[in-house]
């Protein structure tokens, strides 16, 4: 990862390594493994949406997109509202079926009805 | 290229500029910053960006994804679901003295609860290397601007490479690769990592330390000339208390040498004239009397109980007659304002912070009587709570006259 080997002084000090990295919560490791690693597609999905709203935006200006304004575009105030709102969506539209709690569906059909569904319920 | 921190830098020197001329002939200035709602100036000076606008999308990523687990995984829906599950057990739903690892087990039982841990870790480890790896990643670049302000004002940095640290110190507390001591790039990452994605958006520019230095109260006489503190991480809750009290002398003081050595450079962009020391807690190196404030954040949970039982009489020792000792931390036993949660939940959650997220010292300090521990080293202490951004909640004490 380090672009460098030096000897220049750092002030670090030998630490006691956390052994964190070893736990298993799901079935096994690879379900663990599957997560994390869906998690990282989930960050890097969202800062590639992240870039396109910036380039977007120089584009809805009609401005010549210079790769370094682009580096250093930071939102409005109201641009981060909407983006965290849209991120929110994002996590929720991907992550929520995660948050399924099962049950038994053995036995018969359903027959007990619910209230009809509503416009825009999803 | 463009620096995305450059282009910050230049209107944060012009905050700290107007602060300076605007103040410089008062005794004791006490500035009202309200941190949820700072001009654009404040706002440059507080913030902190990655390098990259990818990093940046990576770490609001993991900001966003901490809050939603913490909101779909451990909210009231959740929480009504735990409980059908303790009382299909035969278990309690409220208050209980079950062992914090068996209250784990019997939760890890539950499929909700494996993957709500899973997620949580999984966030924090990818919090942690993606800040990891924009720093290290330029690992030359990341040195000599530390190098460039080792040595230069405003304020003043102590190094001590072979001072003794004790285990306690050196441990990787939450998980964060290398902990305070062991990472040459532990200021930034905690800095630039921690204090966005783990406030959840509640931290973008320093608010949790701003509204800290802020709710500090002042010494009966309204004296406030030296203060001081401890366990200052990266530095920014001692910045805080410089843009409080810009005429008082500021010392932050951490175990972490990468951490003080983050706390300067950072105070110089800004510039702030702090101090900042590798020194510890139990042995600050000041002379009796010398402070008129000494502030913990989010110390005393990081620490063993031995360490605290001299660290606090230590607190008093420096401490001025009429000194205040300000302490904001999580909830311990011995305040009758705030009862430490103690469901099945809660103590289950405990123990995956300090199992899996390596807070080795926090269920002691969680037990101990620390409003006790401060009466008996000599303070006369103030319940009166006082809400920060996270939870938590501060008390202080006065050192009688």
């Amino acid at each position: 990862m380090a672009d460098t080997k030096t000897d220049r002084p750092t002030y670090a000090a030998n630490y006691i390594k956390g052994d964190f990295e070893q736990a298993v919560y799901l079935d096994d490791v690879h379900s663990d493994n599957l997560m994390t690693a869906f998690l990282g597609l989930g960050a890097e999905h969202w800062a590639l949406r992240r870039r396109v709203m910036v380039l977007e935006k120089f584009m809805a200006e009609n401005k010549v997109i210079d790769p370094a304004l682009v580096e250093a575009y930071d939102p409005t105030p109201e641009e981060k509202i909407a983006w965290e709102a849209e991120r929110d969506d994002f996590i929720e539209r991907t992550f929520s079926v995660l948050t399924r709690v099962t049950t038994d569906i053995a036995g018969p059909v359903p027959t007990k009805q619910v209230p009809a569904r509503k416009p825009g319920q999803s | 290229m463009l620096s995305r921190r450059n282009i910050l830098a230049a209107s944060a020197a012009t905050a700290v500029f107007s602060i300076g001329g605007r103040y410089a002939m008062a005794a004791t200035t006490d500035i009202k910053v309200d941190p949820f709602n700072q001009t654009a100036t404040q706002k440059a000076l507080h913030a902190a960006r990655f390098e990259t606008l990818n990093q940046e999308g990576l770490m609001d990523f993991a900001e966003g994804f901490k809050q939603w687990n913490g909101r779909d995984m451990g909210g009231r829906d959740a929480r009504r679901h735990y409980n059908r599950f303790l009382r299909a057990k035969g278990l309690p739903t409220g208050k209980t003295d079950i062992p914090y690892e068996e209250c784990y087990q019997i939760l890890l039982e539950n499929e909700h609860f494996e993957a709500a841990i899973r997620f949580n870790r999984s966030a924090q480890a990818l919090m942690w290397d993606r800040a990891m790896r924009a720093f290290h990643g330029k690992a030359d670049k990341y040195l000599a601007l530390m190098e460039a302000t080792d040595n230069s004002g405003p304020g003043s940095l102590e190094l001590n490479p072979d001072m003794l640290l004790p285990d306690y110190t050196t441990h990787e507390i939450h998980a964060q690769p290398g902990g305070y001591v062991g990472d040459p790039f532990a200021g930034w990452v905690y800095h630039w990592a921690l204090t966005q994605a783990f406030y959840q958006g509640r931290n973008q520019f320093d608010e949790a330390f701003l509204s800290t230095a802020q709710d500090c109260p002042m010494p009966a006489d309204g004296k406030v000339n030296r203060i001081l503190d401890v366990g200052c991480g990266s530095g920014l809750g001692t910045m805080a208390y410089k843009e409080r009290f810009p005429n008082a002398e500021v010392w932050g003081i951490d175990a972490g040498g990468p951490m003080v050595r983050y706390g300067h450079h950072e105070a110089v962009q800004r510039g702030l004239d702090v101090n900042y020391a590798q020194r510890l807690a139990e042995d600050t190196k000041f002379p009796d009397g010398y402070f008129d404030i000494v502030s913990d954040y989010l110390l005393f949970h990081e620490v063993t109980v031995p360490a605290a039982q001299k660290i606090v009489p230590e607190f008093n020792r420096i401490l001025r007659p009429g000194g205040i000792f300000f302490h904001d931390d999580s909830v311990t036993e011995g305040n009758p304002n705030i009862p430490v949660p103690q469901t099945v939940y809660d103590r289950a959650w405990l123990w995956v912070d300090h199992r899996h997220n390596i807070e080795p010292w926090i269920p002691g300090y969680r037990e101990s009587d620390f409003p006790g521990l401060m009466r008996k080293a000599g303070f006369d202490v103030d319940l009166t709570l006082k809400k920060d951004v996270y939870r938590r909640r501060a008390i202080h004490g006065v050192k009688p006259a």
